[in-house]
C-alpha cells in the first residue's frame, strides 16, 4: 500500500488510533503547547498556538468527523487530551496536528490489505498503512487532508489577514 | 481589544443606571440604547456568572460588548501581533484579527469592526 518503504515517517497517536506522517512534512514537535481557543472557528481547531511568533493553528483530528466514518457526526467525539502539536511546514503555512505518544517510525514495513482490516480512518484522507510490531500504523495523505480542514491547497496562497491587511493590529 | 476603542468600562453593579434587555439585544444607561454583543454567545457558550461591559465607540456608532472582566495591560507592538490564519474560521466574518504574547500565554485581538 505505502509504495515508498524507505521514506522516514513521525508515528503518533489520535487517541487509541495510531497515525503517521512523513517526517518531510514536520517541522517541529511541541510538547505542552499554550494553545488559545478562537471564537468563531471550525470545530476541530482546537486553538491557536504562538510559534516564532506565527499563529500556529492546532487541529484536533479526533473532531474531524469525515475522518471517522463510522462514528457518527461532527462534534460525537470528545476533544483530544493530546500532549503534544506536531507542527507542519505546509507552504506559506504551519499547520499543528495534536496528537500524543509521538515517535519516530524507521523503516516500517509495508503492511498488505489486510492490515487495515478494522481500521477507523476514512481512506481518503490516507497513503496507507505501514506495519510497526504487529500494529497497522495510518499514514497521513497531507495532500487530502490538510485541504479538507480548509488549509489552503499548496498552489494557492495562503490569504492574508482580511485579504491583504497588511498589520493585523489595525494601527 | 485596542484600549483606544473602550469608551468606558461599565460595572453594572456600581453604575445601578445601566440596564441590560436581554429581549431586546440593548442596554441603556438612563440617556442613551446600546445594542450588546455577547461573545459567549457568539462562541456557542454560555455567558458568565459575572461581567463587566465594554462601551465601544468606533466606526462612528457605539456599541457594549459584554464580558467576563477586562484590565489593562502593555502595550503591544504592531510587529508582535501574528495575524490569525483566516482558514481557520468556518465564516468568511471573524471576530478576531490577531493574537499576541502575553504574560498568561496567547492572547487575542478582538476586531471591534468586525462587530455586528
Amino acid at each position: 500500500m505505502i509504495e515508498r518503504a524507505k521514506e522516514r515517517f513521525l508515528a503518533f497517536r489520535i487517541g487509541q488510533t495510531a497515525a503517521a506522517l512523513p517526517l518531510s512534512l514536520v517541522r517541529e514537535v511541541v510538547a505542552s503547547p499554550a494553545l488559545i481557543p478562537v471564537p468563531g472557528s471550525r470545530t476541530y481547531v482546537a486553538g491557536i498556538t504562538l510559534h516564532g511568533g506565527v499563529a500556529v493553528p492546532a487541529y484536533d483530528l479526533q473532531r474531524f468527523d469525515r475522518l471517522w466514518p463510522d462514528a457518527g457526526g461532527s462534534g460525537s467525539k470528545p476533544g483530544s487530551e493530546a500532549s503534544h502539536l506536531i507542527v507542519c511546514n505546509w507552504g506559506e503555512a504551519l499547520i499543528g496536528l495534536l496528537g500524543s505518544g509521538i515517535d519516530l517510525l524507521e523503516d516500517p514495513e509495508k503492511a498488505s490489505d489486510g492490515d487495515a482490516v478494522g481500521a477507523t480512518l476514512c481512506n481518503e484522507y490516507l497513503s496507507g498503512y505501514m506495519r510497526r510490531g504487529g500494529e497497522a500504523v495510518a499514514v497521513f495523505n497531507a495532500a487530502a487532508l490538510f485541504p479538507s480542514l480548509g488549509v489552503p491547497d499548496l498552489e494557492m496562497p495562503v490569504a492574508r489577514e482580511d485579504g491583504g491587511e497588511e498589520d493585523p493590529s489595525g494601527r | 481589544m485596542a484600549a483606544e476603542a473602550v469608551e468606558r468600562i461599565i460595572d453594572p453593579a456600581q453604575e445601578t443606571d445601566f440596564e441590560e434587555n436581554p429581549e431586546t439585544g440593548e442596554a441603556t444607561d438612563g440617556r442613551n440604547r446600546f445594542p450588546i454583543f455577547d461573545l459567549h454567545e457568539a462562541a456557542g457558550e454560555t455567558s458568565g456568572a459575572s461581567c463587566v461591559y465594554l462601551l465601544l465607540g468606533c466606526a462612528g456608532r457605539r456599541a457594549v460588548i459584554r464580558v467576563d472582566s477586562a484590565e489593562a495591560i502593555r502595550d503591544v507592538p504592531p510587529s508582535e501581533i501574528a495575524p490569525l490564519p483566516a482558514f481557520i474560521f468556518a465564516e468568511p466574518k471573524r471576530l478576531f484579527r490577531g493574537v499576541f504574547a502575553d504574560e498568561q500565554g496567547p492572547r487575542l485581538l478582538l476586531d471591534e469592526s468586525a462587530l455586528p
